[in-house]
């Protein structure tokens, strides 16, 4: 697999706005589109998700955090096969692999293509 | 100024095991290899672009890392920004009120690091690390990568 980058970071918060205002006012990170923050080639998004989807059981599980990191890959056909021949378990979903938390030590970890 | 995403904190049980996923199945290389011996710690440097996966395995269950893991187990652990001033950071967070985990810069893994507190970042622990020049033989107890 050749994975590329740090793509995003995902900070779950029951108000994602003022979760990312403190992020400005105490680091001075700029905008990257709505609800996310710019820091070299990568991003931190803000996010309130729903009770009962993946970032929402996160929040619940753990409270206000980071939640989840996304990494660029290459090819993500070949990053599927290669999690697969590993055993890895995995759902493709939104365009992305979600790898299963307990293969990736705890971690939610996407996995995507660039854009 | 902060200028990237140094890398992003991981807490596993063993460092080795961990190799098996994030080395040899995300393909990331191992850059940096060591014991943190104040830490109670031995952690590595994966690299992601232009960040880096740092593994955490504690060595003790009385170290930081080790009570982390026993209350929460294997996960994210906390986000480093780089910058070319760690002192200035610190200082910038201490003049908005942050509540700091480090009143002082000292050495880690990667650079001249210290911590804030989560509780004034949005439950995030971040980490701010100034690495070190070119040349610099880095922290006492580094390993080949």
């Amino acid at each position: 697999m050749r994975t590329e980058r740090l793509r995003h970071v995902t900070v779950v918060s029951p108000d994602a706005a003022a979760a990312r205002q403190t992020f400005v006012d105490l680091f001075g990170l700029g905008p990257a589109g709505p609800g996310a923050l710019a820091i070299g080639t990568a991003r931190i998004e803000f996010v309130t998700p729903a009770a009962g989807t993946r970032l929402g059981d996160a929040l619940a599980a753990a409270g206000e955090g980071m939640a989840e990191i996304c990494l660029q890959v290459a090819d993500l056909d070949a990053a599927a096969a290669t999690l697969a021949q590993a055993g890895v378990g995995f759902t493709r979903a939104e365009g992305a692999l979600h790898v299963d938390p307990p293969a990736a030590h705890g971690v939610r970890l996407a996995l995507v293509a660039a854009a | 100024m902060l200028s990237r995403i140094h890398h992003v904190g991981i807490v596993v049980r063993n460092l080795e095991q961990a190799y098996g996923f994030w080395r040899d199945t995300l393909g990331l290389p191992v850059h940096k290899v060591a014991t943190v011996k104040d830490q109670d710690v031995r952690a590595a440097l994966l690299t992601v672009g232009e960040s880096e996966i740092e593994l955490l395995q504690p060595l003790s269950d009385a170290s930081g890392i080790g009570k982390f893991l026993a209350k929460r187990g294997e996960g994210l652990h906390h986000l480093c920004f780089a910058t070319d001033d760690v002192g200035a950071e610190l200082a910038g967070a201490r003049a908005k009120s942050a509540r700091l985990i480090d009143q002082k810069p000292r050495p880690g893994l990667a650079g001249m690091i210290c911590f804030l507190h989560p509780a004034s970042t949005r439950g995030v622990l971040v980490e701010y690390a100034e690495p070190y020049p070119p040349g610099h033989p880095g922290l006492p107890g580094e390993e080949p990568a």
